[in-house]
């Protein structure tokens, strides 16, 4: 059976090991704050730093881990992604490496929270940015999935409003924020 | 903003359940509602396991273990779980 649970301590492990700032966030973070759906893979957000990618590749492979090494690389140097596979137990996390003037991303590694998971001390993504970054998602993707977790964190999270308000029009998102907060306020008096 | 019900709520869902079921959520902690989110992706993993056997009763466990990573995260993962296997159909 795959588990998510020896990848993730594993990753977590080698990005604690060359002190590599980093938060999770998707439908992980999303659980966290209530919204309980199954996830085929971990998500989380780091930054390209001056480390040399090398140093993390190496813990990563000290703890037996698959990395395509040059989607890494790219990723770990100029920005984007890549998977890390724990080959013993099928898990698998995607990395997510954001640039260092990219403001969001650097507000979501600050505003981050630590939780426990899997037995680990981890961060995790606030509801807001889990809201925003749901909404980013819903407008590329279309998905409704999307839609209907932002409907539920509401619901179930008291959000921050002015935080919300501060970011979405620099997402491009305060149409899809006004339109959640209508449905908010509408089911309010239903 | 309180719990209520919305257009983004299962049509399924009454409004009056849909508000029980945020209310029992927002009255978890992160943790507790973690360990209900590791709990569910492991049940679903095993139910993925138990339906491939079934399918495939030949497989030994590493060839299981080959095919679920194959058809959750493709090829190029499977490769890396193992070596040459066979692909059962899906």
């Amino acid at each position: 059976m795959i588990t998510l649970g020896e990848a993730f301590r594993r990753v977590v492990g080698a990005l604690d090991r060359v002190d590599a700032e980093y938060v999770v966030v998707g439908s992980t973070a999303a659980a966290a704050w209530g919204v309980v759906r199954s996830t085929r893979d971990i998500d989380l957000v780091t930054v390209v730093s001056a480390m040399s990618p090398d140093s993390l590749l190496e813990r990563l492979s000290d703890e037996e881990l698959y990395v395509p090494v040059q989607d890494a690389k790219r990723a770990l140097t100029q920005g984007g992604s890549f998977n890390v596979l724990h080959p013993g137990s099928g898990g698998k996390v995607d990395v997510f490496v954001c640039l260092p003037d990219d403001e969001f991303e650097r507000q979501r590694l600050l505003r981050r929270v630590p939780v426990e998971m899997f037995g680990v001390q981890t961060w995790v993504a606030t509801a807001e940015d889990v809201v925003l970054s749901k909404l980013r998602w819903r407008k590329e993707s279309r998905s409704e999935i999307q839609w209907r977790d932002c409907v539920e964190l509401a619901a179930i999270q008291q959000l921050d409003l002015d935080y919300l308000h501060e970011w979405a029009p620099r997402l491009g998102l305060s149409a899809d924020l006004e339109a959640l907060l209508h449905e908010s306020e509408a089911g309010d008096t239903a | 903003m309180d719990r209520r019900a919305a257009s983004g709520v299962a049509v399924d869902t009454s409004p009056e359940v849909w508000r029980k079921q945020m209310g029992a959520l927002e009255a978890m902690t992160p943790q507790r509602r973690l360990q209900l989110w590791e709990a569910l992706n492991a049940e679903l993993a095993e139910l993925e396991e138990r339906a491939l056997r079934r399918q495939h009763p030949s497989l030994d466990d590493r060839e299981v273990l080959v095919e679920l990573v194959r058809r959750r995260y493709g090829e190029a993962l499977a490769g890396a779980v193992g070596p040459a296997h066979r692909h059962a159909a899906s």
